[in-house]
């Protein structure tokens, strides 16, 4: 039966059966690619003001947010957008009260991000369940214990899912750790004795530290929401994101 | 000696509903059901119109008649207009005046027919029926009266078998509607499954089970609902989405998900032990061929993604199908109004934004949805500040107090006031104010009726 099917459907589409294609020739110099070297497996792409923060240029293994300080979200958002509009999924664990139109807003494709509402200990069953597919997730460490997390961990880099941990509570050992060491908002006018005041909030601007595990490090200022073109903007309609696979 | 036995011809039935309007079989089915009381045999020509085959002597065709209309009338609601002739075609235009054309007669009833009746067969197009009325072939009996041969040469193959319809003749036999066979496979075991890992290792044969029997038909099915008695009689049942090309492996692992988000569901109410499985049933539905279910693997849906799909599926049966959730920006003007969370895959997601929203507020949105907690907004003097109904302030702000903590203002805008559906009940009036605090914070203030609130923190 399931033959009869697969020849009709090959018959339909035009394919050809393995025998009849020409057998491949070998490399020239009779070079192979040794499977060790060759494109890393699971590094998503970042927009270019965050891939100058991230050790190999883009989002990978584990990546740490520190959640107190001022900021944070919109740098997270901000990292997000690079992997979901290359098309990878992204699921958000736990952090309830977000607005998603500015995730939007910093270039982040709603349609690829999954809001996971979860709370006390169905959040480790969530991150647990998520980490066997989604492309990135992004979990509050305060919702594991550090023996969950080290499962988690191992969990995803076998599974090659990339962990955000939204570090309420220090974890150990991000391959990278990303502060926001300040936050300004441009666009808000002091306004003295006036009863109606001019201008409008339209840009923000982030000081990011970025502590790699390696030792080295970057500080960046990051726009998410807009700021000068042509200095701090990064056109996200024209910029075409690495490929995804 | 021999003899010569004629076998009287099958008469058709064909029933019409004149008022319906909708191309959904789906929704045709009730009618369907109604029909089976009456016959076993139903081919359904299209939504609204069903043939019914007749064996002749077998009784009154006007009382069966009669019968029918009254049971869909009764049961659907429906009106129906039926008409009987020999062949199928005849009996379709006898069915549109309500006719019962006497045996043998078809002919001569489809010789009176105006020529555009020939569209009936779905053999000819409407611009042939008109280029014959300019010929000058006015009626299906004048078609009929053309030579074959002629027919076949200007207008192709088609209208000759037309030609032979309008003829009463060639009249092809009913074919039944095939019954929904029931696909569902169900595992009742001797004892009944006291833990969650017993009913689990039952589901992989069953899985395999059903795929065996979907297999059979050369089909697969898009939904699964997987069903669990206990035995005290509780039953829990769950359909899901599943890809069409999901392996027994994985139908049997979406069973063990399913098993276990029950078991993490009745963790606290500590009846595990004395209440195990008695019967697990799978039931396939959507289903589709297998033929159609491959061409779907050819579309955009790569590996990475359906791997992802099948974690958000896992976490949906750990926490419930609400739990996952994905936003999409819709028309509003308000906060509120413009995002919409709804449950992946469970919920139509809305329109997305049709147009401007003048008087919207531009990005970048705030990151956080204020608690709508309210809050004061004083000026210097520490005399509370309000709106005025010209849309300014009635002074400058310089302190707001939130829960009892006094901040000051170093920057803001505003306010912009908004004033939407005056014409209906849901009509809201507020001003809106973007207020930058000396803590580093940055505050979406909304004041309706003369009371302050936080909307949204800026984060």
């Amino acid at each position: 039966m399931a033959t009869g099917v697969a020849a009709a459907l090959a018959a339909e589409l035009g394919l050809r059966s393995a025998a009849e294609l020409r057998p491949a020739t070998a490399e020239p110099d009779g070079f192979t690619r040794p499977a060790a070297i060759g494109p890393a497996r699971n590094i998503l792409p970042v927009t270019p003001d965050i891939a100058a923060l991230l050790p190999l240029g883009g989002l990978h293994s584990v990546t740490a947010i520190t959640a107190s300080s001022r900021g944070a979200t919109s740098l997270l958002w901000r990292l997000l957008a690079g992997p979901t509009r290359a098309g990878a999924w992204c699921a958000v664990v736990g952090l309830p009260g977000r607005y998603p139109l500015a995730a939007a807003a910093a270039g982040v494709d709603l349609g690829r991000i999954a809001l996971v509402d979860a709370s006390g200990p169905c959040i480790a069953d969530a991150a647990g369940a998520l980490a066997e597919g989604v492309a990135a997730m992004v979990v509050p460490s305060d919702g594991l214990t550090p023996a969950q997390a080290r499962r988690l961990t191992a969990r995803a880099r076998r599974s090659g899912t990339v962990i955000v941990w939204w570090e309420t509570r220090p974890v150990a050992g991000p391959d990278a750790r990303l502060d926001v060491a300040r936050a300004r908002w441009r666009g808000l006018r002091e306004n003295a004795g006036r009863r109606w005041g001019a201008g409008r909030l339209n840009a923000c601007e982030l000081e990011v530290a970025a502590r790699w595990r390696s030792g080295g490090g970057r500080r960046a200022r990051i726009w998410p929401y807009g700021g000068e073109p042509g200095r701090n903007v990064v056109d996200l309609r024209e910029h075409r994101l690495g490929e995804y696979q | 000696m021999s003899a010569t036995v004629t076998r009287a011809m099958a008469r058709t039935l064909v029933a019409r509903l004149p008022d319906w309007d909708r191309d959904d079989v789906a929704a045709f089915a009730p009618v369907l059901d109604a029909l089976d009381l009456l016959t076993p045999y139903v081919e359904v020509l299209e939504p609204g119109a069903v043939a019914v085959p007749l064996r002749p002597g077998a009784g009154d065709e006007a009382a069966f008649c009669e019968t029918l209309i009254d049971t869909i009338s009764a049961l659907t609601d429906q009106d129906c207009v039926t008409g009987v002739a020999d062949g199928l075609f005849a009996a379709v235009l006898a069915a549109r005046e309500g006719r019962l054309v006497p045996a043998g007669g078809d002919a001569a009833f489809l010789a009176g027919h105006p020529i555009d009746a020939l569209t009936a067969t779905g053999l000819v197009e409407a611009e042939v029926c008109e280029t014959l009325r300019h010929l000058g072939i006015e009626t299906l009996g004048a078609f009929v009266a053309l030579p074959g041969q002629a027919v076949a040469e200007r207008f192709g193959p088609l209208a000759r078998r037309a030609q032979h319809l309008a003829a009463g003749r060639l009249a092809r036999p009913l074919t039944p509607r095939p019954a929904d066979p029931d696909l569902t496979v169900a595992e009742t075991p001797d004892d009944p499954y006291g833990t969650i890992e017993q009913a689990v290792f039952a589901a992989r044969p069953l899985a395999e089970r059903l795929k065996t029997v979907l297999d059979e038909r050369n089909l697969t099915c898009t939904r699964l609902t997987i069903t669990a008695r206990t035995v005290s009689g509780l039953i829990r049942e769950r359909t899901w989405q599943v890809d069409p090309s999901a392996s027994t492996a994985d139908l049997a692992r979406r069973v063990r998900w399913q098993l276990e988000g029950w078991g993490i569901a009745a963790r606290g109410a500590a009846t595990e032990g004395e209440d195990g499985v008695a019967v697990l049933a799978l039931a396939p539905g959507g289903l589709i061929g297998l033929l159609e279910a491959g061409k779907g693997l050819w579309d955009a849906k790569n590996a990475t993604t359906a791997r992802a799909e099948a974690a958000l599926r896992h976490t949906q049966t750990l926490l419930g199908p609400e739990a996952v959730r994905v936003a999409t920006a819709t028309d509003g003007r308000d906060l509120t109004e413009r995002a919409v969370e709804t449950a992946w895959e469970v919920e139509a997601p809305p329109p997305p934004a049709s147009g401007p929203w003048p008087g919207a507020l531009p990005d970048p949105p705030p990151a956080f949805i204020g608690d709508d907690k309210p809050v004061t907004v004083l000026d210097v003097a520490g005399a509370p500040v309000t709106v005025a109904a010209r849309g300014d302030l009635s002074a400058t702000p310089a302190l707001v107090v939130s829960g009892g903590k006094q901040t000051r203002v170093v920057a803001w805008a505003g306010p912009w006031p908004v004033h939407e559906r005056w014409w209906s009940e849901e009509s809201r009036r507020y001003a809106r104010l973007q207020v930058e605090l000396a803590d580093g914070s940055a505050a979406l203030l909304a004041c309706e009726g003369g009371q302050w609130k936080a909307v949204g923190w800026y984060d």
